[in-house]
């Protein structure tokens, strides 16, 4: 069980910055998610844990204790690589026992704990065989077997999921956070994919070109995105954003007026506008309703361009005036409707998330 | 990259008990490249890798090219070079004294010049000749639709012979008592000692070079011929285009940038024509009818009578310049042939 | 007619052209196969054979009996009687142009003969002493072990400083690599003949003239070999090295047990050529090597040559045992070796 403190970290090749002062916490036991799109820097950064990538500047600590200049063996960390890195030409046992090996620990205790490792993942069948011989799910256990031998203080998954089928992603995803739960260790999971990081991890890192855009627990950045860029990035299918104007604000609230979903009033104390600011205006696909206005509620038209249904929910994509984006609506159950027709859509106001247009951040006081 | 799934699981158990009692006799360099590793640190390892090969280039190579030039300007028989007098250009200027280079016996030194003339003809000769049976052959084996991969093994096995082997095999072939002289015997009522006579030992020294080293350049050749694409030709025919013409049209011109850089390496390695001449012609007789350039550098500086270092290293300097020139011009053609 | 010169053909007919070819082909393999079984052939004669001309294409030694009364066995003639027919008679001796022989069924009658009208007896002989007496009588076994060490010796260190070299060039990023890469390259433009004056006399520094040491050390950096498995390396993810360091291994570790297992294909294409280039090393072992107790095979083999008295049944025995390691190499790696040469255009 080990505490993770990043302080400042910066990654530089040559005069190009690619990490710009990071800093996160990471408490003891923890399961961290670091999310963001490609390029995001989340490789990065959890190459800059686990001591494979240098650090430019910056403080890393262990539990109190600098680590920058330590190689990754003496952080005593464990990785799960993206493409596994199984070593081809061993066999299974062999790639559980090789790191015990290289820290020369006593052949009885080497088996005892691959013994308990693939008991425990259920991969003690296949121990004299090559990782070619296994399948996507049973190499990805390898290479948990692997980090797991080795006790380590931290477990980094670098987007471990990436290369199994859907199906095998959902059931590893539960085993993993099962996995977590038995052994407790700190564990800081890397992933483009915000379902993953949602159902998995206790405390997500959303990153943006090499920088932290908000911290937060899952529901937290679901509930009070901070700015455009995580309201944009959490939540599937995204957020619906629209253009709007304050026309006035009181102390119930602050009325919005747009040309997309009318006027209507946004309850709520300590948002952070004045009447006459630009504003986007951010409104979940599940938090529409179709059906007409009603009064004091916002709603607006669209015309539908497409219709997904999966059978239990259904999802509408339509157009709403002349805005480039489609508005996404939400519908449970099946749903049909022709493809040119019009739909009217309404909203409970209370559910909209207010940005500036300025700079993307949260108007609505969310937590950073 | 890694053993077949078929590998049954106990082979791959009992190949990792060997790969481990390997392991045990290598912690014997294991432990000691751990502690370098632990006082020089990760980042500086790759300098310790690549140091055993550098080393043995700077030793065998590098200092030796400095060394070359360096005993070009000097003179005497001494070995060690600072024993030897400075004589500036004097060995160069010794080289190339001559009445006419077109007439080696007007030359200070005449074997040079001889050898020279060799050279070139024997270049000219060998480069022509392999180049035309390489290309020929190359393009049979690649019409055969049955037994390619046993012709080209077939003519490319010479290639792995050792030049003394190649020399010795063909000196008895064609000796006195030889095959070739039984045939004549029979047929013609004749024998010729080929490699006593000027013109024909000449003759046979290119025949059985080229007889070495065909396969190698048909080899390059042939890969060449295999990399172009077969649809060109179908188009081609589609258009109604005669064979002749997709010969002159099609083959050769895509075939010529690889053609080009076989001849440069044809002419590289020909200039450099020693050993399996040597043996064949028990020395490069008769008399000096086949003395190369190589063997006059050989000689002058190892013949017991001669020990001339400074005037083999001039030649050697000479020879290295044109073979520079050659191997600029294969880089550059081959990056173009790349384009 | 010249459609041959054009490519591949399909399946179907066959033509003139494709008789040319064939024809072209299977002369061609004559021209390669005749100078060396010749050689074979003319290794298994007897000294008085292989001497002997017009040569015959089978190797025959002269057919002996043991007669009753005579201590050794003696050769076998036909007689062609002037009348015509013929008698087979053993020779006892010869004077001039007259013999004296016996008649083998009638051993205590002798008779003379001219010359002229006895032809020998001979009959299908393999020699196979040529190959071991020169083991005994001209150090043979001393230059086959010698080759034998040098080859090995070399081939492993080859192996082993070049794959090094090469893990350090395609794993890691430092300081003047590409310098060095370019340098270790640059050695592929300067042949042996160029500088082995200099050459020589660095061994002379080192004290390695007329050793075996001299002829190893001198050829182990290669830079095909670095070229070779740098490219196969670079194939290598780069995820298993680091999956290793995080293993906790050191990077010498990462080297021997990660890095080499997996370039074992490669490994092998440069060992084959190694041991080629090694077992057929002549000049610079010629330079080298003054002492006949460390001569090489190559360089024994052409200082028999150079004797005084040329004993061919001997020479040629030693050459095809000279040829025979590196024919059975190409028989079994002939595919490995085609390809090698044809992808990367070395030799």
């Amino acid at each position: 069980m080990t505490a993770i403190s990043m302080k400042d970290l910066r990654k530089s090749y040559g005069s190009l910055e690619v990490i710009h002062g990071i800093d996160i916490d990471v408490g003891s036991g923890e399961f961290v998610a670091l999310v963001g799109p490609s390029g995001c820097g989340k490789s990065t950064l959890l190459r800059m844990i686990s001591g494979l990538e240098p650090i430019s500047a910056g403080q890393m600590s262990f539990d109190d204790q600098r680590v920058n200049d330590l190689s990754p063996a003496q952080r005593q960390i464990a990785m799960v690589f993206q493409s596994y890195a199984l070593y081809p030409h061993m066999s299974v046992r062999k790639n559980l026992s090789f790191g015990l090996e290289n820290l020369r620990m006593d052949r009885a205790e080497i088996n005892r704990r691959v013994d308990a490792a693939a008991k425990m993942l259920a991969i003690d069948g296949y121990l004299d065989r090559r990782p070619k011989a296994l399948s996507g799910g049973q190499r990805q256990r390898v290479a948990i077997g692997r980090a797991i031998v080795r006790q380590p203080r931290v477990f980094l998954f670098d987007e471990p999921l990436s290369n199994l089928d859907a199906k095998l992603r959902v059931q590893t995803r539960s085993e993993i956070t099962k996995l977590h739960k038995q052994l407790k260790t700190t564990m800081i999971y890397v992933t483009h994919d915000q379902v993953e990081a949602m159902t998995m991890a206790q405390k997500i890192v959303v990153l943006n070109k090499g920088k932290v855009e908000q911290i937060g627990r899952p529901l937290d950045l679901f509930e009070r995105p901070a700015n455009l860029f995580v309201a944009g990035f959490i939540g599937s299918p995204r957020m619906n954003l629209y253009p709007g104007k304050v026309a006035s604000t009181g102390s119930d609230g602050v009325t919005l007026d747009s040309a997309y979903l009318g006027r209507f009033l946004v309850p709520g104390t300590g948002i952070d506008v004045q009447s006459g600011d630009d504003v986007i205006i951010g409104l979940r696909p599940s938090h529409l309703k179709l059906g007409p206005a009603t009064p004091g509620a916002g709603g607006g038209t669209m015309t539908v361009e497409q219709v997904e249904s999966m059978g239990h929910e259904t999802f509408v994509y339509g157009r709403t005036g002349q805005s480039d984006e489609l508005t996404i609506v939400h519908v449970p159950g099946h749903f049909e409707a022709e493809t040119g027709s019009s739909l009217d859509f309404t909203f409970n106001p209370a559910f909209a998330h207010l940005f500036s247009s300025v700079d993307g951040r949260s108007l609505k006081g969310a937590r950073m | 990259m890694s053993a077949p799934t078929s590998v049954a699981p106990v082979v791959v158990a009992r190949g990792e008990r060997i790969g481990d009692g390997l392991d045990a006799v290598m912690r014997i360099v294991e432990v000691p490249m751990a502690t370098v590793q632990r006082l020089l640190g990760h980042a500086r390892m790759p300098y310790v890798f690549i140091l055993p090969n550098m080393l043995l280039f700077t030793v065998f190579v590098f200092v030796p090219v400095g060394l070359a030039i360096a005993y070009a300007f000097t003179g005497g028989t001494n070995l060690l070079i600072w024993d030897r007098p400075f004589v500036g250009l004097e060995n160069f200027k010794a080289l190339l004294d001559c009445g006419s280079y077109l007439e080696p016996s007007t030359c200070r030194y005449n074997l040079f010049w001889t050898a020279v003339h060799n050279t070139w003809w024997y270049t000219l000769l060998n480069t022509l000749g392999t180049l035309f049976f390489a290309l020929v052959t190359a393009l049979v084996l690649n019409r055969l639709t049955r037994g390619r991969g046993f012709f080209r093994a077939v003519f490319f096995y010479p290639v792995l012979l050792s030049p003394v082997v190649v020399g010795l095999i063909w000196q008895w072939f064609l000796a006195r008592e030889g095959l070739l002289n039984g045939f004549l015997t029979d047929w013609f009522d004749t024998r010729i000692i080929f490699l006593l006579e000027v013109g024909w030992s000449r003759a046979w020294v290119v025949y059985v070079s080229i007889w070495f080293h065909m396969g190698f350049f048909m080899l390059i050749i042939l890969a060449g011929l295999q990399a172009i694409p077969r649809d060109i030709y179908e188009a081609a025919e589609i258009d109604g285009t005669s064979q002749w013409r997709q010969f002159w049209c099609l083959t050769l011109p895509l075939l010529l940038p690889n053609l080009l850089v076989v001849t440069v390496l044809l002419l590289i390695r020909s200039v450099q024509v020693f050993d399996e001449a040597w043996v064949l012609t028990n020395g490069g007789g008769p008399g000096t009818a086949n003395t190369f350039i190589v063997q006059f550098i050989y000689q002058t500086a190892f013949s017991p009578d001669l020990r001339l270092y400074g005037l083999a290293s001039a030649a050697s300097v000479l020879m290295g310049i044109a073979l520079l020139v050659l191997t600029l011009s294969q880089l550059w053609l081959a990056k173009k042939a790349e384009v | 007619m010249i459609a041959f010169l054009t490519r591949t053909r399909h399946a179907g007919r066959f033509d003139l052209t494709d008789w040319l070819a064939w024809g072209w082909a299977i002369l061609g393999t004559l021209v390669v196969a005749i100078p060396i079984a010749w050689a074979v052939i003319s290794s298994l004669k007897t000294e008085a054979e292989i001497n002997s001309f017009p040569p015959a294409l089978v190797p025959r030694a002269a057919q002996t009996i043991t007669v009753d009364g005579q201590a050794k066995p003696l050769s076998m003639w036909v007689r062609t009687m002037p009348d015509g027919s013929e008698q087979t008679v053993a020779l006892l001796r010869r004077i001039g142009l007259s013999a004296t022989v016996l008649d083998p069924s009638k051993p205590e009658e002798t008779f003379r003969v001219p010359v002229a009208e006895l032809r020998q007896l001979k009959e299908f002989h393999l020699q196979w002493s040529n190959y071991s007496e020169p083991m005994k009588q001209f150090n043979f076994l001393r230059y086959l072990w010698n080759t034998v060490f040098v080859t090995v010796v070399a081939t492993v260190l080859t192996l082993l400083l070049n794959s090094m070299a090469a893990f350090a060039l395609s794993k890691y990023r430092f300081a003047g690599r590409n310098a060095m890469f370019a340098l270790i390259l640059s050695t592929m433009m300067i042949p042996l003949s160029v500088i082995m004056v200099p050459a020589f006399m660095v061994i002379v520094g080192l004290n390695l003239a007329d050793n075996l040491w001299g002829v190893i050390l001198s050829t182990v950096s290669t830079p095909t070999g670095v070229f070779l498995l740098r490219q196969y390396m670079l194939t290598i993810p780069d995820d298993l090295i680091e999956a290793a360091r995080v293993d906790a291994a050191s990077e010498f570790r990462i080297y021997w047990r990660i890095v080499l297992p997996l370039c074992a294909p490669a490994l092998a294409v440069l060992a084959i050529f190694s041991v080629i280039w090694r077992w057929n090393d002549f000049l610079w072992p010629l330079i080298v090597l003054s002492s006949p107790e460390n001569y090489t095979l190559q360089i024994g083999l052409s200082s028999l040559q150079g004797q005084f008295n040329v004993q061919w049944h001997y020479i040629l025995a030693m050459t095809v045992v000279t040829l025979l390691p590196v024919t059975v190499v190409f028989l079994f790696l002939q595919k490995y070796i085609t390809e090698g040469v044809a992808s990367s255009g070395v030799k």
